[in-house]
């Protein structure tokens, strides 16, 4: 599937076949989960992190399904170039509306970040001035759970983090994701 | 019609005869073909054995679809399986099967130097078998 | 069409759920013109494999059936991909007496429906069962687990109703 294909599948998806809800409700939503979660932990960001990226990965594991349902793709990715496409033209297009630009791809094609050039989660938002969150709080680290959780379930072992974020004041928001292996089919178990 | 491959399997699940007849089967090495063989014959047995109806003598798998080929298998009352590999749709493989049947039965059978059991390796055989299969392509 | 039996298989092998319809015992198979020459007694001096089994009719239970129908599934996808290369999948087969049609998503999740032979190939069909019930149903169900070990969370009463009201459809 070119790449042009993808934006279109992207776009189509998006206006057809997805319900829509106010966005301010989901960054509200979003908002309060994560400043209810700094809450009880007691501004323990690393923690915090931590929570997010768990929530998010459960929500991939479920998310790959609708994806796959609705985008209809039948086939895997010829390689992980075409998996970043997917996840950005079709991927984040269809759930948050939004087309991340694709950069840094290290040499040996494992590796890459997603610029986020806007980030619904993020609106309004300004990080709290404890001297602490701006260097260690990652806002939107639920996104990072999400693709790891998804790809997961498409036989990828990934990596995923933020490396910079607007909200703590860098110029981009990126994430960096990397290939860790491509998990292989599991063999049903010989009880014989 | 386009033929892919026609493949033999004895009784016990060994391949005897193999020959690809046009492109459209991924080249494989012997060694894996021999390991196809032995599953698809273990697969075939079970095949049979989880017939949902109840029907006695429920015969194992006889067409099986892909999205690039279809492939008959017919298990002679012997016990040998025949294999024909063909492109998608094609409705009428029983014809073919029919006639490598014979073709066997004719030129390896019929051989008093072959061996049961074992590969064939017969020119006849090889000859007739092209001679019927390619031109149908 | 007569829809015999429905299995859905998860990425770790393990049967999720399994559904079987009556068969009406009274309809004969219908006669097959090259299935003749393969009896019952070929088929079983063959099955080397499976030969110490007791063979009481086809009277498995419906786990054992599972186990074995995964086995078949999982190497003829094998096989096909090793034919045919990676992008090949499986999509049917028959025999003298029902056909099995699979559908695999790219999740590994596997869905398997056996019907009489006269049906036509059902890949569409299994793909909407995966589209319009396990997604919305099973995966959607907050509440349901992600993994469904013993088939937790996918009998739930809705995709049950869907499953019977689509195979009516299809009948």
């Amino acid at each position: 599937m070119a790449s042009t294909t993808r934006a279109r599948l992207g776009e189509e998806v998006w206006k057809s076949r997805t319900d829509k809800i106010n966005a301010e409700l989901v960054t509200l939503t979003y908002g309060s989960v994560v400043a209810q979660l700094c809450k009880d932990l007691d501004g323990d960001y690393a923690e915090v992190n931590k929570q997010l990226d768990k929530m998010g990965y459960n929500i991939g594991l479920r998310l790959i399904e609708d994806f796959l349902a609705k985008s209809n793709m039948q086939q895997k990715c010829a390689n992980f170039r075409d998996t970043a496409d997917v996840i950005s033209k079709v991927g984040f297009k269809m759930f948050l509306n939004i087309i991340p630009t694709i950069a840094n791809w290290s040499s040996d094609n494992k590796q890459f970040s997603l610029l986020l050039d806007e980030n619904p989660l993020a609106d309004f938002v300004e990080l709290p001035d404890d001297g602490k969150a701006q260097g260690e709080l990652w806002y939107s680290n639920m996104l990072c759970g999400v693709i790891r959780g998804a790809l997961e379930m498409v036989q990828m072992q990934v990596d995923v983090h933020f490396v910079s974020d607007i909200l703590r004041g860098h110029d981009t928001t990126e994430m960096r994701i990397t290939l860790i292996r491509y998990i292989d089919d599991e063999m049903p178990q010989d009880d014989e | 019609m386009v033929v892919y491959a026609v493949l033999i399997l004895n009784k016990a699940g060994g391949l005897i005869y193999q020959r690809d007849f046009n492109p459209g089967l991924q080249k494989i090495s012997a060694n894996d073909y021999l390991i196809i063989a032995g599953t698809f014959h273990g697969v075939h047995a079970i095949t049979s054995q989880i017939s949902p109806t109840n029907d006695t003598g429920s015969s194992g798998l006889e067409v099986l679809e892909s999205e690039h080929f279809v492939m008959r298998c017919f298990q002679t009352l012997t016990g040998i399986k025949f294999l024909i590999f063909a492109e998608p749709r094609q409705p009428n493989l029983d014809v073919v099967v029919r006639r490598v049947y014979e073709l066997y039965a004719d030129y390896v059978m019929k051989n008093p130097f072959y061996q049961i059991e074992m590969p064939i390796r017969s020119e006849g055989f090889d000859r007739h078998l092209a001679a019927y299969i390619k031109p149908q392509a | 069409m007569v829809v015999y039996s429905f299995f859905i298989f998860d990425r770790h092998c393990e049967c999720i759920y399994i559904r079987q319809w009556l068969e009406s015992t009274s309809t004969p198979a219908p006669a097959q013109p090259l299935s003749r020459p393969v009896t019952a007694s070929s088929a079983t001096t063959t099955a080397t494999s499976t030969a110490e089994k007791p063979t009481s009719g086809n009277k498995l239970s419906m786990a054992e059936q599972a186990k074995l129908v995964f086995g078949v599934i999982f190497s003829l996808r094998n096989m096909v991909k090793k034919l045919c290369g990676p992008d090949d999948s499986f999509l049917c087969f028959r025999t003298g007496h029902y056909k099995l049609h699979y559908y695999e998503t790219i999740t590994s999740l596997r869905f398997v429906m056996l019907t009489d032979i006269r049906t036509e190939n059902l890949k569409l069909s299994l793909h909407q069962i995966y589209v319009n019930l396990y997604v919305e149903y099973v995966v959607k169900n907050p509440l349901s687990p992600v993994e469904h070990a013993g088939g937790e969370g996918v009998n739930n009463e809705m995709f049950e109703l869907g499953i019977d009201g689509f195979v009516r459809t299809i009948q």
